[in-house]
């Protein structure tokens, strides 16, 4: 696999795990719905790959992920919020994943856009869009990614330096 | 009996709201600050808190940096620290335990576990 198929494999498998663990289920998709209700975008930056990591999403999707929180008030969580911190989850993992090919990078706060409307452009060999639909409306998530010339993702068969996977919890 | 009380450190108001009702509803008193500055002048400013839950990526000032400092201060040094993030890499978890925390929990979190770990290290 090239670069590009890795990577889609990445973020495809951890874009489908994330958005599963909030009962919603997401299946690629060829249409475009965009512009999308929220977007959020988080920088890396590392010594092989620098670029950032976008979420677009539709409001119908958020409302309802956020349902599962609606029966406690300490105080309300707001939908840009949420955004975001699902786009820092997803990079998160998609870090993890990478960690098994020798790439690791930095991860910014992220950062969400608003009072803009964000349209993927058509075709460009840089910025890889991922589309999604679920039953609520589409997810469109987008990695721009630049990586050093000459480097070629290899996955490690021997030990990495992910240590701990989501959901995990290790006491030192 | 007095609740324990946890100080939840994080920049997003979605995981310190998970944590606070995960916590709240098994009998903890939860406090919160939106980042690594805040949390440790919370710490300072107290003497009751049993535990903290703390982020790594935050403004200001990152957890571990936070951990650093509070840690610094003779009376904390006992104090219960554990990072929840959502990054697993080795190097930041040796940093972190390095620093002083007592355990890493990669989000999203399982509430069950956050609650096993929270009362066994708030003892």
């Amino acid at each position: 696999m090239n670069n590009r198929d890795i990577i889609d494999t990445i973020v495809t498998s951890c874009a489908r795990e994330l958005f599963a663990l909030h009962d919603t289920e997401i299946t690629a998709a060829e249409e475009v719905h965009e512009p999308h209700d929220y977007v959020t975008v988080i920088g890396f930056y590392g010594e092989f790959m620098r670029g950032a990591l976008g979420l677009g999403i539709d409001r119908r999707i958020v409302t309802r992920m956020l349902e599962q929180y609606a029966d406690t008030n300490h105080f309300p969580v707001g939908a840009e919020d949420f955004v975001g911190e699902t786009a820092n989850q997803l990079v998160g993992r998609v870090k993890n994943r990478l960690l098994a090919y020798g790439v690791e990078f930095g991860i910014a706060l992220p950062m969400v856009l608003r009072g803009i409307e964000v349209h993927l452009a058509k075709s460009t060999s840089e910025v890889w869009p991922y589309r999604f639909s679920s039953t609520e409306g589409a997810i469109t998530v987008w990695f721009d990614a630049r990586i050093e010339p000459g480097v070629v993702l290899e996955h490690s068969e021997g030990p990495t330096d992910t240590i701990a996977c989501e959901g995990e919890v290790t006491m030192f | 009996m007095m609740k324990k009380k946890i100080l939840v450190v994080d920049d997003s108001a979605t995981i310190r709201h998970q944590v606070m009702a995960t916590l709240n509803s098994a009998g903890f008193d939860v406090v919160e600050a939106v980042d690594g500055i805040a949390g440790a002048e919370a710490i300072e400013q107290s003497d009751d808190i049993a535990a903290v839950i703390c982020d790594l990526n935050m403004p200001r000032m990152n957890g571990i940096d936070m951990v650093m400092r509070v840690k610094s201060a003779p009376r904390h040094a006992k104090l219960a620290m554990i990072m929840l993030t959502t990054e697993g890499q080795g190097a930041l978890l040796r940093r972190a335990k390095d620093a002083g925390a007592v355990g890493w929990i990669v989000k999203p979190f399982n509430p069950a576990q956050l609650v096993a770990v929270v009362k066994r290290v708030a003892a």
